[in-house]
């Protein structure tokens, strides 16, 4: 905004401040910056009351008013020299503009208040400072649809394991659920095979079976993310342990299929989350469940050592303790508090699972019989 | 706090920078990239199952290295999204914890969304000259959109970066971030630079703009904490 390099010779500040013996519940400083003869004005409206305000302020010095333009449109809330906006409660508003004072002219010539606050009342309708989230995303999506257009959307009768973004999208709920069983039925070979296909779509971030599979269970046919979970559920111990090693080497790629704990444990988890989405059930605090266990478990125990050495620490070690990491005292005591809520949880949903797991009586005989 | 990582061209970094700066605030990266998502994903239902109403926001939530809400990759997921909806969805996750969005190229309605909903915006450029046309062009509709620009992040920068004309030129205080080839791993779902490397420049560069960006925190809506 302004030339620094010829500011000292060319630059007037001018500040005006609203007394020190008033409190007025909207007060209203000024500071003027003359550049080439132009003023440049900077104004802060202050709202000390509880509620949000409607101020009009008004320029008073010589000169045409030059409010920011947008594409040649003057901001919003300005007309002529007027401009007029809600000052949120307990918030200040920044409002600036330009006006040519010609010449050599600087603010003293011109009026002793470049600005005046003419009046404070209530915000009219439509002015209304809690509706600016939604107008802003409302001219936002008056920006143009950016979905892909509907001719692009393939039909459901396409390759499911095409690679690529386009082939995949319409994967039948039979075909998925082909793709699935027959990766827990198959050998062990081909086991792993599939589910290494699965860690490099993730890894990659492309489409592919995994992603179809993620789209199927999320859709309302959860009895295919059962038929999943089933399937998986009675395999044998040789591909559970092939899968499990499996899930292993690629820990380092996608993170939910890296799970410590044990595959059938990992689908049924996230069965669960799917059902708890449609049957309205949150066994969980926050519906969070971090995953991989084990790596959420050394991260919390981090945050609480953090917190711990502050709890009763000198004033030394606790302001170390803050100079070391990113957090503050505030996000601290958050984090914390989320990692006790999410712990909790977790121990109950554990115990839960564990008294199921203990209950079970997988008839192993009598199947090896049959078949 | 809600901050929008944007930056006009495809392949600055943002992306990568969302997820850094979400693991250095110790805040939820949302990818709110709706057609060209590349966050690390995995199974359970995305942000195109939340914004299709399919899903509850808590339940896309994932937990990891970093946390975050990652979105879906099929053109069908991107139709049936309702961009929209971001704003509650965010809404949803933020009640106690910041967030970083990661936004899209462009200027459209999937780019002004997430800028409309946050608070603070960080623009991403990369030292080339296309890429500091369109990251004007993006701290236009930054500005058109009430987010206040914090930073902008000189990504892949190598020696003799013109931080001085990129801070210029977009008026806002400008850290370069060098082109670490650890950074290149942070969507892989491995640790982010900023923890397994905290001494590194990148890391520091990051550091900088987190630091920026909790300066603002005091001005922030306070109706959304």
């Amino acid at each position: 905004m302004t030339d620094s390099n010829v500011a000292s010779r060319a630059s007037e500040t001018v500040v005006s401040e609203t007394p020190a013996e008033y409190t007025d519940p909207v007060d209203l400083s000024t500071e003027v910056n003359v550049v080439h003869g132009v003023a440049l004005v900077t104004c802060r409206i202050r709202n000390r009351t509880p509620v949000p305000r409607g101020v009009r302020v008004i320029d008073r010095l010589d000169g045409p008013t030059l409010p920011p333009r947008s594409n040649g449109v003057s901001a919003a809330g300005w007309t002529d020299s007027t401009h007029e906006t809600v000052v949120p409660a307990g918030e200040t508003t920044a409002v600036g503009y330009a006006c040519p004072l010609g010449g050599d002219a600087t603010v003293r010539e011109s009026v002793e208040e470049p600005v005046e606050l003419d009046a404070v009342g209530a915000p009219a309708i439509g002015q209304s400072e809690e509706d600016n989230t939604e107008q802003l995303v409302a001219h936002a999506r008056r920006l143009g649809d950016s979905r892909p257009p509907r001719d692009a959307i393939p039909e459901p009768e396409c390759d499911a394991g095409g690679a690529g973004g386009d082939g995949n999208t319409g994967v039948t709920a039979d075909t998925g659920g082909d793709i699935a069983v027959d990766a827990d039925r198959t050998a062990a070979d081909t086991d792993r095979t599939a589910a290494s296909d699965d860690s490099t779509a993730a890894e990659t971030g492309c489409s592919a079976a995994g992603d179809d599979r993620t789209t199927r269970d999320t859709d309302s046919t959860t009895k295919d993310t059962d038929r999943t979970t089933r399937d998986t559920d009675s395999t044998t111990r040789d591909t559970d342990s092939t899968t499990r090693d499996t899930d292993s080497t690629t820990k380092d790629t996608d993170s939910t299929i890296r799970d410590t704990d044990r595959t059938t444990r990992d689908t049924d988890h996230t069965t669960t989350d799917t059902d708890s989405t449609t049957t309205a059930q949150t066994p969980l605090a926050d519906g969070i469940c971090p995953v991989p266990v084990e790596t959420y478990f050394d991260r919390a125990a981090v945050r609480i050592q953090r917190a711990e050495a502050t709890t009763d620490g000198s004033v030394e070690s606790v302001a170390a303790a803050f100079r070391q990491n990113h957090h503050t005292p505030v996000t601290l005591e958050q984090a914390v508090a989320r990692d006790e809520a999410a712990l909790r949880a977790i121990a109950e949903r554990a115990a839960e699972l564990a008294d199921r797991a203990a209950e079970t009586e997988v008839p192993v005989d009598s199947l090896r019989r049959l078949a | 706090m809600i901050l929008a990582v944007c930056g006009g061209k495809g392949g600055v970094g943002k992306s990568t920078l969302t997820v850094e700066l979400a693991a250095a605030l110790d805040a939820v990266a949302v990818d709110s990239d709706l057609g060209m998502a590349d966050l690390p994903h995995g199974r359970g239902p995305d942000l195109h199952d939340v914004l299709a109403g399919r899903a509850e926001p808590a339940a896309a939530l994932r937990t990891g290295p970093v946390d975050l809400l990652p979105c879906g990759r099929s053109l069908s997921g991107a139709r049936a999204a309702d961009v929209g909806r971001l704003a509650e969805t965010v809404a949803a996750i933020t009640e106690n914890r910041d967030a970083v969005l990661d936004c899209p190229a462009g200027l459209r309605a999937d780019a002004g969304v997430p800028l409309a909903i946050a608070d603070v915006c960080i623009v991403v450029a990369s030292p080339r000259e296309w890429a500091l046309a369109d990251a004007l062009r993006t701290r236009e509709l930054a500005r058109e959109l009430d987010a206040g620009l914090v930073a902008v992040a000189l990504n892949r920068a190598s020696e003799a970066a013109p931080q001085a004309t990129v801070r210029d030129a977009l008026g806002a205080p400008t850290t370069v971030v060098p082109a670490d080839p650890r950074l290149a791993e942070s969507l892989s779902g491995v640790e982010p630079v900023v923890e397994r490397a905290p001494e590194s420049v990148a890391a520091r560069a990051i550091g900088d703009l987190a630091e920026a960006v909790e300066s603002c925190r005091p001005y922030c809506d306070s109706s959304r904490e």
